[in-house]
Parts: structure tokens; C-alpha cells; sequence
């Protein structure tokens, strides 16, 4: 796996909790990232997996009845959980910036796109007025957007969802941020307008060496955009691998049947495949793996004990029996 | 700077860009559109003007003098003629003509009402200013850091329940109790009828904030870096204040209405000033003798209200983009 050393952003045993009348429930626990420097990690899982919280938890923005538990998340050295707020807000925006998936409602609807981005702007890179309006348009231009110097007096209502995201995204990248968080910046889009989304993402990335911390359920998205994947499920991660191994040798059951759940497109009018069971409760984790009552090749020591995440081989990892001991670490 | 291959969009420009609107500019054009409203605008608009002209020409430059009192004159009908002859040159009405009639002390009617219509206004605006702003506060607070915990209850138990013990206060006898024990001055019903009257603004208030919390702008500003205070008040508050705005106009309304019945009831502003309700209150035992001083302040009160709560219905229907469709 790839070296610790350098890491740009490095999350360690991460572990979240919500309170909740029913007590505390577990949504993340135990989670493990490295990101370097330019480079694109994706986060793939099933809604609840806890891929969003972890990223929510990275910049400290759960909920007050959110809490994290244990863990450590480092940036470029610092320790994000023992900063100050004022610290925190210093770094939020401005070194890790993030977009979230639904461009409708994330715009403020009573300001203009362009006073939007202006006040990143005046608040991290300290812009006056008319440099703030300069930059605004230059950033529109930059994520695409056509007639971008009269976009700028635009409301959001008067944008369609794509051109929304860009605007987001123009915000995200406002200060060049050394990470951007992409809490399924495609999912609420079209798939044409994905796509456009995708490429901006991926020329900007190279412009700016920005590393992106992508989230996603969409494991097609996941082929065309990442270099390394980490699979989740019921908040943990399952399997650790770069994308190309992952797709020709997917270990974990888990991900073997996400992979086979995706449409293939020569379709001979067959079913769409899915996976049998539902994901287990928050409260009702078994003590051995999580997946256990949904998989087909559960072995018998699955529901009691639990798998750790191991190397199979160089920069490819999994948590799961069948797999257990199969390669040197 | 130059977009690079990839970046073009693909979606129509969509032809010349139309000017753009802010949400209020919108409200403004549907409540164009809203007959009743734009006459109680009308009628309010009229009352302003009224009302500083009362201010000036009651005060500062005394053209209408509400306090000279011409025995001889008492009692006189609107739009009688003075008597030169009973009344000394300086207390003769402008014109020579008592427009609204005279009272029992001869005092002119019409003075006594523009300098009421100040009054009444500024209590109303005052009033609700002062209510709209800790109705703010307190919903603000209530609802962005409702699930902190202040020892063993959170801060939204703590605001809210203190909001019901307000709230089941029998408000104008609180209010009664309170001016009879300060001072009776303008200011004083003004703070008076302002912390007694924010409870629904506070409530209505927190209501926007707990849904506005969950929306993702405000998660999406947090990620910004923004500070607290800049995403409640800059980013929450505008987003909120269309039914406060609605709730203010009408409560203007209660508050003149209050104004006046603590005036009539001898508790408000105290003559020799002039107020609507003690207007009202004075010309109560001449009803059958002078009824224009029962029915000039009485149908004043009337419209005003009934202009300040139209405006406030089209307001809501303005303002709110689910009733807009009609």
C-alpha cells in the first residue's frame, strides 16, 4: 500500500457515533485513508455505508449529535481534531474545499452566483470589491460556464442543475484548495451532464494538482475518474485497491456482487441483478462481519469473528475470511 | 484562464440572458399584481405622509396647532367656518376652516389627528421593530443551536419554553400592569408593546431555521470556512424573513390597535398630546352631541389596520411562491 510518508491527508481508525433516542449509533468505525498530493481517491459504498459522514467528519462539520469517537485525521501535518474552530474555519474552503451532490438547493437562493463566490474570496484571499467580481467572473470562465461577466448577476433559480454544479465547483476552487471533497458531486445530474461534470473535475485536477476525495455510489464514475478505491460497507472499509485491480479481481463479495450489479451494456433483456437482503441496522451490527447475512460464500466463523483489513498484494486489500492469509503483508 | 478541451457546455446558452431578479424583486412584481394589497400600500403611503406632515407642521413649524384651546369654538361640526370675532388671530385654524370639527375644549380635530397619526405610525413601527428583533434572536438561536446542551436541557427547550411562559401571559394585562407602573410616555408603550409581542415572530422564526438548517447551502457555507455569525445572520436570516416580514406588517396593525385602546383606556400617551385613541376616548361622552369625534379617529383606527393587514395578506401570497400560481 502506498506510503505513509507524504501523505497529504491521512485519516487513522476513524470511529463516528450519533446519538439518537435509541442510543449511540455506530456509522463509522474504524475507517483508514491515505490521499497524496494530486491524486484521486474514491469512496464507494451504498447510502448509509458512512462514506458521507467520514467526509463530514474530516472537515468536522457533523452534527452536534454527531461525535467522533476515536481516530485521528492529519492534514499536511496538522492534527484537524485537536485545532481550534477558528483554525478549522481558517482551513475549511480555503486549503480542503468540497462540493456536495445536490447543485439545487447547495446555492443560497437570495444572492447572486457571483456575491457567492466573492465572499470565499473575501473571506479567505481578503479580495476587495471589484477584484472579488474579476475573480468571480474568472472563475466561471475557468469551470466553463459561457457569458460568464453576465452569469455573474445571475440568480441560482435562473441555472440549471449542471451549470450550478460548475458554479459549486467554482466556489470549491476558489482558493485552490490542496484537497477537494466530492460528496457525489454527479448523482443528482444528468448522465450527459455527469460526464461534463467529471471532465472539469479531472482538468482541473491537473491544472491545480488538487487531490480529490471522491464520493460516490457509482462505481462507473469510480472507472473513469480514480486511481485508488476504498469499498465500504456498514462503515467500515472492505476492500482497499487501485482501480484497475479492483475491476479485474474484486475480492470481497461485497464488491463482487456491486460489480455484478452494474448494467453491462450488452444486455440481452436480461433482469437487472441485485443484492439479496438489506444492509443490517446501525444497532443491530453483528459481532463478525457486517455483510455476513447477505453473502454467498459466507463461511461459518463470519458472523462471530470479525475479518480485518489485509494485504493480498502490493496496494490491494480486503476484509473478509475467504481471503484471510492468502497473501504477505 | 482558457477553458480546456472538455470544459465547453454542451447545454443551450438559452438564447439572450434575461435580466435577473432577486427573490424580492419577484415578490414585488406578483404583489404588483394584488389590487388589495397595492391599495392598502396606497392608504399606508398616504398615512406616512400624513403622518410626517403631522410631525412638522403640528411641531416645528406650527401650521395646525392641536393644543389651543378656543372655549367659544367647542363642539363645532367639520368643515365649519371659524368665528373671527370669538377666537383670538393666533388660534384661528389654517384656512379659517375646522376640517375634522373641533372637541369639547375647541381644540381642532384635524391637528390633533396628524399629530396622532405620528404617533400611532411611530409606536407601530417602533413596537414591531423592537418585537422583530428579538423574535429574531431568540428563533435564530432557538433553532440554529437548538441541540446544544446547556446542562441537562438544550438551548431550544430553554428559548422555547421561556417563549410559552411569555406567550400564555394574558398579553394587555401584562401590558396594563406595566405602563401603570413606569412612567406613561410614548417610549415606554413602545418597549412595552415590543417585548411583549415577539413571541410569534421567535416561533416562526425558528421554524425556518430548523428546515433552513438542514438545507445544504448552509451545510455547503460551513464547508466554506464562513463564521457562524455570518451564515445565521447573512445567509439564514434572508432566507427566513418572508413570514416574519408577513407577521410584521400585520402585527404594526395590533400595535396601533394596542396603542390605541391602552390610550382610550387613559394608560397610554397622556394629554395634552394627541394619540388616536385618547382622541377616541375624549370624544366618548359626545357621541350623540359630536359624533365626528368618535368617527374620525374610530375610522381612521379602522383603515389603517385594514390597510396594514391587506398589505400583509398580499404580502404572504407574494412572498410565498406556493400560493403564487393562482
Amino acid at each position: 500500500m502506498g506510503g505513509a510518508a507524504g501523505a497529504l491527508l491521512e485519516v487513522r481508525d476513524l470511529h463516528v457515533s450519533f446519538d439518537t433516542e435509541a442510543g449511540a449509533v455506530p456509522a463509522v468505525r474504524g475507517v483508514d485513508l491515505r490521499v497524496q498530493r494530486g491524486e484521486t481517491l474514491a469512496v464507494v459504498g451504498e447510502s448509509g455505508c458512512g462514506k458521507s459522514v467520514t467526509a463530514l467528519a474530516i472537515l468536522r462539520l457533523l452534527d452536534p449529535s454527531g461525535r467522533i469517537e476515536r481516530g485521528a485525521v492529519r492534514f499536511d501535518g496538522q492534527d484537524l481534531l485537536g485545532l481550534s474552530e477558528p483554525e478549522m474555519r481558517a482551513l475549511r474552503g480555503r486549503r480542503i474545499g468540497m462540493v456536495f451532490q445536490e447543485p439545487m438547493t447547495s446555492l443560497n437562493p437570495v444572492f447572486t452566483v457571483g456575491d457567492q463566490i466573492g465572499e470565499v474570496l473575501a473571506i479567505h484571499r481578503g479580495l476587495g470589491k471589484r477584484e472579488r467580481r474579476a475573480e468571480a467572473i474568472r472563475l466561471l470562465e475557468k469551470v466553463g460556464i459561457p457569458a460568464a461577466a453576465e452569469r455573474v448577476d445571475q440568480y441560482p433559480h435562473e441555472m440549471s442543475g449542471g451549470m450550478k454544479q460548475r458554479v459549486m465547483i467554482a466556489i470549491a476552487i476558489a482558493c485552490e484548495p490542496e484537497v477537494l471533497i466530492a460528496d457525489e458531486p454527479t448523482t443528482a445530474l444528468d448522465v450527459t451532464v455527469q460526464a461534463q461534470i467529471l471532465d472539469l473535475l479531472r482538468a482541473l485536477q491537473q491544472e491545480m494538482r488538487m487531490a480529490i476525495v471522491l464520493i460516490t455510489h457509482n462505481l462507473g464514475v469510480v472507472a473513469q475518474f480514480a486511481q485508488r478505491v476504498l469499498v465500504m460497507y456498514a462503515g467500515k472499509i472492505v476492500e482497499r485497491s487501485d482501480v484497475a485491480t479492483l475491476f479485474r479481481e474484486p475480492l470481497h463479495p461485497y464488491t463482487r456482487a456491486l460489480l455484478r450489479a452494474l448494467p453491462s451494456r450488452s444486455a440481452h433483456a436480461e433482469r437487472l441483478v441485485s443484492i439479496a437482503g438489506t444492509v443490517p441496522s446501525p444497532l443491530e451490527y453483528p459481532p463478525g462481519c457486517a455483510f455476513c447475512a447477505r453473502c454467498p460464500d459466507v463461511l461459518p466463523r463470519c458472523a462471530d469473528d470479525e475479518p480485518r483489513l489485509e494485504g493480498v498484494e502490493a496496494g490491494h486489500a480486503v476484509a473478509c475470511w475467504l481471503h484471510a492469509g492468502t497473501g504477505a503483508r | 484562464m482558457s477553458a480546456a478541451p472538455g470544459h465547453v457546455v454542451a447545454e443551450p446558452a438559452g438564447g439572450p440572458l434575461r435580466a435577473s431578479e432577486s427573490p424580492l424583486q419577484q415578490a414585488w412584481r406578483m404583489l404588483r399584481r394584488d389590487r388589495l394589497a397595492m391599495a392598502g400600500l396606497a392608504v399606508l403611503a398616504l398615512l406616512a405622509v400624513a403622518a410626517g406632515a403631522g410631525k412638522v407642521l403640528t411641531e416645528w413649524y406650527v401650521v395646525f396647532d392641536p393644543a389651543a384651546v378656543r372655549l367659544p369654538e367647542k363642539l363645532r361640526a367639520p368643515l365649519s367656518v371659524a368665528d373671527a370675532e370669538r377666537v383670538a388671530p393666533e388660534d384661528l385654524p389654517a384656512l379659517g376652516i375646522y376640517l375634522l370639527g373641533t372637541d369639547e375644549l375647541g381644540r381642532d380635530v384635524f391637528a390633533r389627528m396628524l399629530q396622532g397619526s405620528f404617533v400611532s405610525l411611530s409606536i407601530g413601527f417602533v413596537a414591531v421593530g423592537i418585537s422583530v428583533a428579538i423574535g429574531i434572536l431568540i428563533g435564530g438561536l432557538s433553532g440554529y443551536y437548538g441541540n446544544v446542551k446547556l446542562g441537562f436541557i438544550t438551548v431550544d427547550t430553554l428559548l422555547m419554553r421561556f417563549t410559552d411562559v411569555m406567550l400564555s401571559f394574558p398579553t394587555f394585562f401584562l401590558i396594563l400592569t406595566v405602563v401603570a407602573l413606569l412612567p406613561p410616555s410614548i417610549y415606554n408603550i413602545m418597549i412595552v408593546i415590543g417585548v411583549t409581542s415577539w413571541m410569534g415572530t421567535a416561533r416562526l422564526v425558528r421554524g425556518e431555521f430548523l428546515s433552513l438548517r438542514e438545507q445544504d447551502f448552509v451545510v455547503a457555507a460551513q464547508a466554506l470556512g464562513l463564521p457562524e455569525r455570518r451564515i445565521i445572520f447573512r445567509h439564514m436570516v434572508p432566507n427566513a424573513i418572508a413570514p416574519v416580514l408577513v407577521s410584521a406588517t400585520i402585527g404594526v396593525a395590533s400595535a396601533i390597535l394596542t396603542e390605541s385602546a391602552l390610550s382610550f383606556l387613559g394608560f397610554g400617551v397622556q394629554p395634552p398630546d394627541a394619540t388616536w385613541g385618547n382622541i377616541l376616548a375624549d370624544g366618548r361622552s359626545f357621541i350623540f352631541d359630536a359624533p365626528w369625534l368618535f368617527f374620525v379617529p374610530g375610522a381612521a383606527i379602522l383603515v389603517v389596520v385594514l390597510a396594514f393587514n391587506l398589505l400583509g395578506e398580499g404580502l404572504r401570497e407574494a412572498l410565498n411562491p406556493k400560493l403564487r400560481s393562482r
